[in-house]
């Protein structure tokens, strides 16, 4: 389990890399996947040929992303049955409601705000990573 | 947005009813009373065509009565003077002038009887062919003791011939011999029975009733229509009887004792100590008039009718647009700014339906311009979160991570600058989040209801001081404060100013923030206000506008935006928001919630 990789959903290089340091700090052992548009993401989790989709633990997805919405590729995630239990984390600038409604209408699991500050944003990024990654239990359906 | 219309129930007299009964009802009392005034204008005309009618049969009928008389006194008194029978009765056997009176009385209708009597009264001759005429006593009758007495002719008292059972009225004049000496009284009787005959032949309308009444001694009819009432006592009522008896001329209506009301007209016969009455029924002579009443009652009715229509059909032209503009107005109100109600007519209704739309129109491009401008200030707020965050986040990070990892490698003054790099950058995240909040202000959909400020203070208060524990501040608020508003922005607005106050008086050794609210010019003020650091009037020109603020960021930590976000939901209650307050001796903080008409403090 420790070795399956997280989908990192980011088209901000400078917020690619301090996700990717604050993962580090939180000593998350997981590889770290990076999709830097929502097409990319799709091709991920959906498999173009490179990796199984089954491998993906936990998605981090930015919403306002170049190709697809963040939120289109959140809706196709819960729509395919494969992936319809598949831990998504929303990470975001936006503190916009319409974006926490229409979020958890498709059935996002959590829904952070990326603070300006980074040390709480790292601090952040260690409770989730600690929570979906190591305490919460996936449904066995998706886990085999 | 959700307007609600003003609450329309369904009004008692709703204006198609007012129309309707106003003019149904101008309608039937103009109908009524015009045929009410017809009927008795009318019915006056007629009742004095009619009383004038019967007193000239009245004054007719006295002349027929009077010529009547006259003639039969004329054809008496020539045969009192006629020398035969002034020879007869001066003589020893007055009964030889029986078989002249005989001839007299069958050549002159209007006498019942003719009688030669002796000055002790006793009959010597008739005319009659009875023998029983003769030496019958008329010693006690008027006529008699009239005549002894003034030896002048005398119309006597109806009376029932003793003789013929006849009613007559006796006419006695003297006869007198060549000495000038009355030596036997010749009497006619003038038969009232035949006049009464003559009278129905004079008016053959049986409507009309006819009597010649005898004034003396409480009146007596001579002559009737009805043979049956001869003799009798007139059964006319106290007042016309009264008039009659007086000799007076002239009409009355009356009520007899048998409960009809007469129409009656009355007439002096001259020379005669009589009058002719003539009276009808008043419901019988009146009957043309009734029927013409209830013609013009039928014209009325229709006239009631079609005015009636006419008032329903203009109370429908004005009620139904009316109606449509009541109905239209209120899907604007609901919201529905596409209603138009396109009047064509040409009057004031239909300048009001075009007023109405014109209004409308401009409403809805109003709208839409707001609608517009609301998208756009969504799209800008939208874009404000989600764009502008991010490279702030970048900058405090990588300095972050910069001290992090070489802070060592660093001298003081550049861990300093970096320092300071990281703290602006929170700063400006902080304004940012100011922005976005003052945008959503703007955005959030107002809601009136019933808002329980003081407890919404006390949360407030009880959320502070759990922020911090270590202080001690006296927070005083009113109960019971009420207002009409949004509770979440009133929630808001009060956190702020409660929040402002909390934080202005930290450096105060007995700090005080109160809460509450005064009534003036029917308004309602509510206030916050603090014993804390005050400021400056003079500096407070735009004290509520976004990012002023009054002290440094070190002295007192905040955005800039608390006041301003506190003016904007305020101001969208339409309200007005000022402040009270010297530097050192605190500040108050006033508002108001609704549009009044007080204009101290801007």
């Amino acid at each position: 389990m420790p070795d399956q990789p997280v989908l990192l959903v980011e088209d901000n290089p400078d917020d690619e890399e301090l996700t990717r340091r604050a993962f580090k700090k939180s000593r998350v052992i997981n590889e770290l996947v990076v999709a830097r548009d929502g097409q990319e993401a799709l091709d991920c989790i959906f498999g173009d040929g490179a990796r199984p989709i089954a491998d993906i633990q936990l998605v981090l997805l930015d919403l306002k992303l170049p190709k697809i919405h963040g939120l289109e590729v959140l809706r196709r995630i819960r729509s395919d049955p494969r992936t319809r239990t598949l831990p998504v984390v929303i990470l975001t600038s936006s503190d916009e409601e319409r974006d926490l409604v229409a979020g958890y209408d498709l059935g996002a699991n959590s829904y952070i705000r990326k603070p300006v500050d980074f040390q709480q944003f790292a601090e952040a990024v260690q409770q989730l990573s600690l929570y979906w990654l190591v305490l919460n239990e996936p449904p066995p359906a998706t886990a085999a | 947005m959700a307007v609600q219309g003003p609450p329309m129930s369904k009004p008692p007299w709703g204006l198609r009813l007012q129309l309707a009964a106003v003019t149904i009802g101008v309608a039937l009392l103009t109908g009524a009373g015009i045929a009410a005034l017809f009927i008795v204008r009318s019915s006056q005309a007629l009742r004095d065509d009619v009383l004038s009618e019967q007193l000239a049969t009245a004054s007719l009928t006295a002349e027929f009565a009077s010529i009547y008389v006259a003639g039969a006194q004329m054809a008496v008194d020539g045969l009192a003077r006629e020398a035969r029978l002034v020879e007869a009765a001066t003589s020893d056997t007055p009964e030889s002038a029986s078989p002249d009176l005989a001839v007299f009385l069958h050549s002159y209708t209007p006498l019942a009887a003719i009688t030669l009597f002796d000055l002790d009264g006793v009959s010597r001759a008739t005319g009659l062919a009875d023998p029983a005429a003769v030496g019958v006593s008329a010693a006690d009758r008027d006529y008699f003791q009239e005549i002894a007495r003034t030896k002048e002719p005398f119309v006597g008292r109806p009376i029932v011939s003793r003789i013929t059972s006849l009613p007559v009225v006796p006419y006695a004049v003297p006869v007198v011999d060549t000495e000038g000496t009355m030596r036997a009284v010749l009497m006619g009787s003038i038969s009232v029975a035949r006049l009464s005959e003559a009278l129905a032949r004079v008016n053959p309308d049986s409507l009309l009733r006819i009597s010649v009444v005898d004034r003396r001694e409480g009146g007596t009819n001579i002559a009737h229509t009805d043979p049956s009432r001869l003799l009798d006592r007139p059964n006319l009522g106290p007042g016309a009887l009264s008039q009659i008896l007086a000799g007076a001329a002239g009409t009355e209506q009356f009520r007899s004792p048998d409960g009809n009301e007469l129409l009656l007209a009355f007439n002096p016969i001259p020379g005669l100590p009589w009058s002719v009455v003539t009276w009808q029924p008043a419901d019988q002579a009146m009957a043309p008039i009734t029927r013409r009443g209830w013609e013009a009652a039928a014209f009325a009715a229709v006239a009631i009718v079609l005015a009636g229509a006419a008032g329903i059909v203009v109370s429908l032209r004005i009620s139904h647009p009316v109606l449509r503009l009541r109905d239209a107005a209120r899907r604007v109100a609901a919201g529905d700014l596409a209603v138009r109600v396109r009047f064509t007519q040409q009057d004031e209704i239909g300048q009001l339906g075009r007023a109405f739309d014109a209004m409308a129109e401009s409403l809805q491009e109003r709208s839409r311009a707001l609608e517009a401008a609301n998208r756009e200030m969504e799209d800008f707020s939208y874009a404000v979160a989600h764009e502008l965050r991010a490279p702030l986040r970048a900058i405090y990070g990588f300095s972050h991570e910069l001290v992090a990892e070489h802070g060592a490698q660093l001298d003081e003054q550049a861990r300093g600058d970096l320092s300071r790099i990281r703290a602006a950058s929170l700063r400006m995240g902080q304004l940012i989040e100011g922005v976005l909040t003052l945008l959503r202000l703007g955005r959030v959909e107002l809601r009136r209801e019933a808002v329980d400020l003081s407890a919404i203070a006390d949360t407030v208060a009880r959320q502070l001081q759990a922020e911090a524990p270590d202080r001690a501040v006296r927070v005083t608020i009113a109960k019971g404060v009420m207002a009409r508003g949004d509770p979440a922005l009133l929630r808001t607005a009060l956190a702020h100013l409660l929040g402002n106050a909390w934080k202005f008086t930290r450096p105060i050794t007995a700090p005080a923030i109160a809460f509450g609210s005064h009534q003036a010019d029917g308004a309602t003020a509510y206030f916050v206000r603090d014993n804390g650091v005050g400021f400056d009037m003079a500096h407070t020109a735009n004290l509520f506008g976004a990012f002023q603020r009054l002290h440094s960021v070190d002295e007192f930590e905040g955005n800039g935006v608390g006041l301003a976000a506190v003016q904007r939901i305020v101001r969208r209650h339409g309200g007005r928001v000022w402040a009270e307050a010297a530097p050192g001796k605190g500040a108050t903080f006033w508002f108001t919630l609704e549009p009044g008409n007080e204009n101290h403090h801007d």
